[in-house]
């Protein structure tokens, strides 16, 4: 068994190569840092640089060598600040991810003038934390893994072989026992004789439909799938033809994905996407996914039903890889196939364009109706943890803690998990970002600690 | 400024999650951590459990956290360091008197049977104490993204027991009829194998699916009786049919920083009195797969309880 066994589970081999190869940049070396550190190497992260604000902070449960045997192949470059040097967006152009952990305005403000990679930046005071996600650009996730979906059967519009197939079947038969039927059959049966009256076709007359059927069933079986197809009645009338919500969004932003790497890759898939739903091969139907759910039906029924739902996914796939041909950019059939598959469930987020808060983003949100005025407080206060302490304060802060009797430190240990919570957070934030599976925050996270609250904002 | 010198915490499980809350106890400055674990360390335990290392497979989980921690010799909050004593034993078979010696007892347990024990025991202590002693217990559970923190304070809000009725059902089962006569999925094929071939070729053997030679025959007969039924093959990877035989579940190091974190957020504000059992929220839900989703609200007790419903 593989090391990544318990997590290659929810991000396959190809997640685990994107998170391994990855170099990421954490700037600051706060038990924060630290945290996020080890969260990230345990998974296999591997490419690492910290950047140190050069003077040591608070104590740390992890110190270089019980970091290293958490992942034996990493390699941490530890480089102290320098601005000459990191002023420069060259500096920060290697990094895939840049996680910003520091309280050092005079960092956070070269770093909030100079051009950064996806960034993520989090800060804890006492209960309460957040974590932000940056980037000039839309952040576009095809495998979304979303926990339910509904299944695309086109019950309301088959293809034509699959037409011929539900149609095969034939239910006025009565020596004959339907209960290795499965349920799609059943449905499209029930969706055609309440055609066929003229009624108008809804769920309840669906519903009534198949329970009619159920008066027809042979004593002795249990008609198991007849209580399936009404459970599943509602799937007749799914729309197909609908472009979700969540693909128009895409759709409306990819044209501000960078022209590089992935972004272009999901860009092409787009705008291809866009061809295809308007070709008349497609019918405004998406690419059909291939997969079925589980129906009660005989091993031979379902097999034949599934092989014509993969066939079609096939020829989709296929038509749809003759519009990606054409952008002369190659694409692998690998990436074209996940993407055909999950064109239901694409997903986007907008990050937050800039590091630093807007002056009047705590203003603005306490004019909304509904903010609750502890989060206002809230981040209020972990603003001006985070970006209102100029260096001269620093320096008096760091003298304090060096003359700090052990009543002041021991008052701090009380908020250590709030620390551990934020870093694990960011830490899956991070693995988001860099595999381009799950959707990230969209903005930012606030949490507080007392209430066991979080909210997500877009400031 | 609270006096934590008397303060003894049992941590139920030296896991994922358990790993997590001996590290954030120990920098809490609890002087004195108790663990009891009665597994040993797994070579896929090593992506979250930062307690070990591969040279530790196969020794204890309990012995080897309280090593690292206690060689890390962490200052506790009462100027003394903090110390983890180790337990590698079956919990249920604590006494009650040894539970009553806590101060209060975090679980990062798998178990749900464990989790049961541990309440009743401490449901028990309240009651028989006539509320003068009452432990807190506060439970975490995590899954893939998921997890939850439940604070459970014995004879004041809702046990363990009251909460049952929130788990998750246990692993899809298969009917009968449908994996002996009419097999559709992989999953499908792989169950039957195992609960009705083996049996029959091994009357005198459990299947242990922790040794190569039982995962081999059944992978084997899975994909002859795949091929059988004309099912999809290629799906029975060993990862698959050990994930549906072992019931796997996904797990990864963030999840558990954050339930692990809640739990022992909980044991600060408990602590430090910053916890109002008649107002706080006793039950908190955490979900990371889809942007990131924090709840917290009261679960009520149930008047009828079994465990705790007498005390009414």
């Amino acid at each position: 068994m593989d090391k990544y066994d318990r997590q290659l589970r929810l991000w396959d081999r190809r997640g685990q190569e994107l998170l391994t190869e990855a170099r990421i940049c954490i700037v600051g070396q706060s038990s924060l840092g630290q945290e996020v550190l080890k969260n990230l190497l345990l998974p296999g992260a591997s490419n690492f640089t910290v950047i140190t604000e050069k003077m040591q902070s608070d104590q740390s449960f992890f110190e270089g060598g019980s970091l290293m045997r958490l992942n034996p192949r990493a390699s941490i470059e530890t480089v102290c600040w320098d601005t000459n040097q990191m002023a420069n967006k060259h500096f920060w152009e290697k990094f895939d991810l840049v996680v910003i952990v520091t309280t050092y305005f005079k960092i956070l403000e070269v770093l909030s003038k100079v051009k950064l990679p996806r960034s993520l930046i989090c800060c804890t005071h006492e209960f309460s934390g957040y974590v932000r996600f940056i980037s000039p650009h839309p952040h576009f996730v095809i495998e979304s893994h979303p926990q339910h979906t509904t299944p695309d059967l086109r019950i309301m519009n088959p293809w034509t072989e699959l037409k011929y197939y539900l149609e095969s079947f034939d239910f006025t038969l009565e020596e004959d026992d339907f209960s290795d039927v499965p349920y799609i059959v059943i449905i499209y049966q029930a969706l055609l004789s309440v055609k066929k009256r003229g009624d108008p076709v809804s769920r309840d007359a669906i519903k009534e439909e198949i329970r009619g059927m159920r008066a027809l069933v042979h004593e002795g079986t249990t008609g198991a799938n007849l209580y399936e197809a009404e459970r599943f009645a509602h799937l007749a009338t799914a729309q197909s033809e609908k472009v979700p919500d969540n693909l128009v969004r895409c759709f409306e932003l990819l044209d501000q994905a960078p022209e590089n790497g992935f972004d272009q890759t999901v860009q092409i898939l787009l705008k291809s996407l866009k061809i295809y739903l308007g070709s008349d091969y497609s019918d405004k139907q998406l690419p059909l996914s291939g997969s079925i759910p589980d129906m009660i039906s005989s091993t031979e029924n379902y097999n034949n039903l599934k092989d014509l739902y993969q066939k079609k996914a096939k020829e989709d796939v296929k038509y749809f890889s003759s519009i990606v041909a054409k952008s002369r950019v190659h694409i692998p059939d690998t990436v074209i196939n996940t993407f055909c598959k999950n064109t239901k469930n694409l997903r986007v987020v907008l990050p937050s364009r800039s590091l630093c808060f807007r002056p009047q983003a705590t203003q603005i949100l306490s004019q909304q109706q509904d903010a609750p005025t502890d989060l206002v407080k809230l981040l209020t206060d972990l603003i001006n943890k985070q970006f209102k302490i100029s260096d001269a304060d620093s320096k008096n802060k760091m003298d304090t803690e060096k003359q700090s009797n052990s009543e002041m430190k021991s008052e701090s240990k009380k908020f250590y998990p709030v620390i551990s919570l934020i870093a694990g957070i960011a830490a899956q934030e991070s693995i988001k970002i860099l595999t381009h599976q799950f959707v990230p925050i969209e903005n930012t996270f606030v949490y507080n600690g007392i209430s066991n609250q979080s909210w997500t904002l877009k400031l | 400024m609270t006096d934590l010198s008397n303060v003894s915490v049992l941590v139920l499980g030296a896991g994922g999650l358990g790993c997590e809350i001996l590290k954030n106890l120990a920098m809490q400055g609890i002087p004195s951590i108790h663990v009891v674990d009665m597994d040993t360390i797994e070579l896929t335990n090593l992506n979250r459990q930062f307690l070990f290392s591969e040279a530790d497979i196969g020794k204890s989980k309990a012995h080897v956290a309280a090593e690292f921690i206690n060689g890390k010799r962490i200052p506790a909050a009462d100027g003394t360091v903090v110390r983890v004593t180790p337990y590698f034993q079956d919990l249920t078979l604590f006494d009650k008197r040894f539970i009553a010696s806590f101060t209060l007892i975090v679980s990062g347990l798998d178990s749900i049977e464990a989790r049961r024990f541990v309440n009743t025991q401490l449901v028990q202590i309240t009651l028989e104490t006539k509320y003068e002693k009452c432990i807190p217990f506060i439970d975490g559970g995590s899954e893939g993204w998921k997890g939850h923190c439940k604070t459970i304070i014995p004879g004041f809000t809702a046990c363990y027991e009251c909460s049952l009725g929130t788990l998750p059902s246990k692993a899809e089962s298969y009917p009968l009829c449908t994996i002996a006569n009419s097999p559709r999925l992989p999953e499908h094929v792989i169950e039957y194998v195992l609960t009705v071939q083996w049996p029959r070729e091994f009357p005198d053997q459990e299947f242990d699916g922790d040794q190569d030679p039982h995962l081999n025959w059944i992978i084997e007969r899975s994909i002859q009786r795949a091929r059988l039924f004309g099912i999809d093959d290629t799906a029975l990877t060993r990862e698959f049919v050990v994930g549906v035989v072992k019931n796997i579940i996904p797990s990864v190091a963030s999840t558990n920083a954050v339930v692990a974190a809640q739990c022992c957020n909980e044991v600060t504000k408990l602590l430090y009195n910053i916890y109002d059992p008649e107002s706080s929220p006793n039950f908190v839900v955490y979900n990371g797969d889809d942007g990131c989703f924090s709840y917290s609200f009261t679960h009520e007790r149930l008047p009828d309880c079994l465990i705790c419903g007498v005390l009414q």
